[in-house]
């Protein structure tokens, strides 16, 4: 797998170069590019939280085109759990101490947050078989397994939001 | 302000009453200070992104290259300035209310098509601060408490018809919907939860929710309620009504006085017979039969005592025949005309013939019963 650290470190133009020698920028620099890599790591997570919506907007499609109305009123739920999924990963605090910070965020914390990230990416990835589970159950027009599927995938989804959401705890180690 | 250029920020008073977010109107410097209190949440952004939603009260010292030496020099040479700023956010509840602009009609299977009205009012908070930011000051610049009401309301107005949809098809009918209130809040509430959480906003608590009915279906339930509480149907229902008023009647009149004394005991009885008669399609008048005048020969009514061309008494014409000699006799005579014979004295057999005494109840000639 890509690392994107790796790849904003090497792109570095030449101002940021010189800021990288200056003392006292050097690790404003370096947190600011791990920060960077992390969020474009988050903006893949979003963008595939998308997609899955997508799917999930294909199965409303089909249950409203098949007049099955009884369902689509979880199915709207579980899209809007979605999308607040990825407004929550886009948009995610990144990191950040302030000058003289009760808990200060180093650039070995910032590294576990990006490798963090990463391990969410492959939480996602079982809900994808989920949808693709439930794609095929609308199609098939099995509504009592559509709907206990509906309900999986929202509990999934709530866990990947827990854990999400207590990213930052973890990685500065305040989780109790 | 400080030798360096650093300041110490917090959200005002003044500022906070009725707005839900805060900006900082000044670009963020190295080392300003904000102050987060108990019921807030700052967020810092830098450069665009966000770097922390601070939502534990404390004082904060927030870095950026604005610094007194290094960021003139940044800004000399490559003409950049660090873009740096803060968002205050409240983390307390509002409230809000929300009414229906337009009524929803409620088919029901007793009342019919009934136009419903949902009024109420609801606790919001903020409970996700990145979405908060992105859906309603990154997308919409909205600030105040005011103007985010106003896009929640018009969705829990249609969490209300939608809860009633469903609970209709469940069997729920206007008459119930009073006792079923507070059901229907939590229910309204359990759902909000899919359709809010991606703006960042809780609905915390739906109450003094109050769906009324229109005036008269609102009469109805009352008086099937009534009906239900003395066990009576709605024609024995509308009787006893319609007697109390008449008793209560100021200006007594013959109902009223009956009631008063007793007398209209039966009354409401006699007031649902004429009501059923009234009802009844009244049948259509058999033709009458006329009656010609003995004197002019006019054609009169049946009904008609008198001729109504010349006055004559209008009697019937048929004559008898005079039992004693069978001359026709005129009606109502007691003798007859031709042979003097007592008429009323006399009658004959209706089934031999034979003249009996009036009298007689069986013919002395076949014992046949007169």
């Amino acid at each position: 797998m890509t690392d994107i650290r790796r790849r904003v470190e090497e792109d570095r133009g030449l101002l940021k170069r010189i800021q990288s020698y200056i003392p006292g920028f050097r690790g404003y620099r370096f947190r600011e590019d791990l920060r960077d890599a992390d969020r474009m790591l988050r903006g893949q997570l979003a963008d595939k939280l998308a997609k899955q919506r997508k799917e999930l907007e294909e199965c409303r499609s089909f249950l409203a085109q098949h007049q099955s109305f009884e369902i689509l009123d979880a199915i709207g739920g579980l899209i809007n759990q979605f999308k607040k999924l990825e407004g929550l990963v886009s948009y995610a605090e990144t990191g950040y101490s302030g000058l003289v910070s009760d808990i200060t965020i180093h650039e070995e914390e910032l590294n576990t947050l990006y490798e963090y990230d990463l391990r969410m990416l492959e939480l996602q990835s079982s809900i994808s078989s989920d949808i693709d589970d439930l794609k095929r159950d609308t199609m098939n027009v099995e509504m009592k397994k559509v709907e206990r599927m509906i309900t999986d995938i929202k509990s999934k989804a709530a866990d990947f939001e827990d854990q999400f959401r207590s990213r930052l705890r973890v990685v500065e180690g305040t989780e109790v | 302000m400080s030798i360096i250029g650093a300041e110490t920020f917090k959200w005002e008073d003044a500022d906070k009453r009725n707005n839900i977010m805060f900006r900082m109107p000044r670009n963020i410097r190295f080392n300003d200070n904000i102050v987060v209190r108990e019921d807030e949440i700052a967020v810092f952004f830098r450069d665009g992104k966000v770097l922390a939603y601070i939502d534990r009260p404390d004082r904060y010292a927030l870095t950026s290259i604005n610094a007194p030496i290094v960021g003139p020099i940044v800004k000399f040479l490559s003409g950049v300035q660090q873009q740096a700023e803060v968002i205050y956010l409240q983390k307390r509840v509002f409230d809000g209310k929300f009414g229906s602009k337009q009524p929803y009609p409620f088919r029901d299977k007793e009342f019919g098509l009934v136009n419903l009205r949902a009024f109420g009012e609801f606790r919001y908070k903020i409970s996700s601060p990145a979405n908060f930011v992105n859906q309603f000051i990154g997308t919409l610049n909205f600030a105040t408490s005011a103007e985010v009401e106003e896009r929640i309301r018009e969705q829990v107005v249609v969490l209300v018809y939608d809860v009633l949809g469903d609970m209709k098809n469940q069997g729920l009918g206007v008459a119930d919907i009073a006792s079923n209130l507070t059901t229907i809040e939590q229910v309204i509430l359990s759902r909000s939860k899919d359709h809010f959480d991606l703006y960042g906003v809780l609905i915390d608590k739906i109450s003094g929710l109050y769906i009324s009915l229109p005036e008269e279906v609102q009469k109805a339930v009352d008086t099937r309620s009534s009906m239900q509480v003395l066990g009576a149907n709605y024609i024995q229902y509308q009787t006893g009504q319609a007697m109390r008023d008449a008793a209560q009647n100021p200006s007594g009149g013959a109902a009223g006085a009956g009631v008063g004394v007793g007398a209209g005991i039966g009354m409401g009885w006699t007031m649902l017979d004429s009501m059923r008669q009234s009802q009844q399609v009244p049948p259509a008048a058999p033709p009458q039969a006329a009656i010609r005048c003995p004197k002019c020969g006019t054609q009169n009514l049946a009904t008609n005592k008198f001729c109504a061309e010349c006055g004559s008494p209008l009697t019937s014409t048929q004559t008898s025949k005079c039992p004693n000699c069978g001359a026709d006799v005129p009606p109502r005579s007691k003798f007859c005309p031709s042979c003097g014979v007592n008429i009323s004295s006399m009658k004959k057999c209706g089934n031999c013939g034979a003249e009996v005494p009036a009298t007689s109840k069986f013919c002395p000639e076949c014992g046949k019963p007169l």
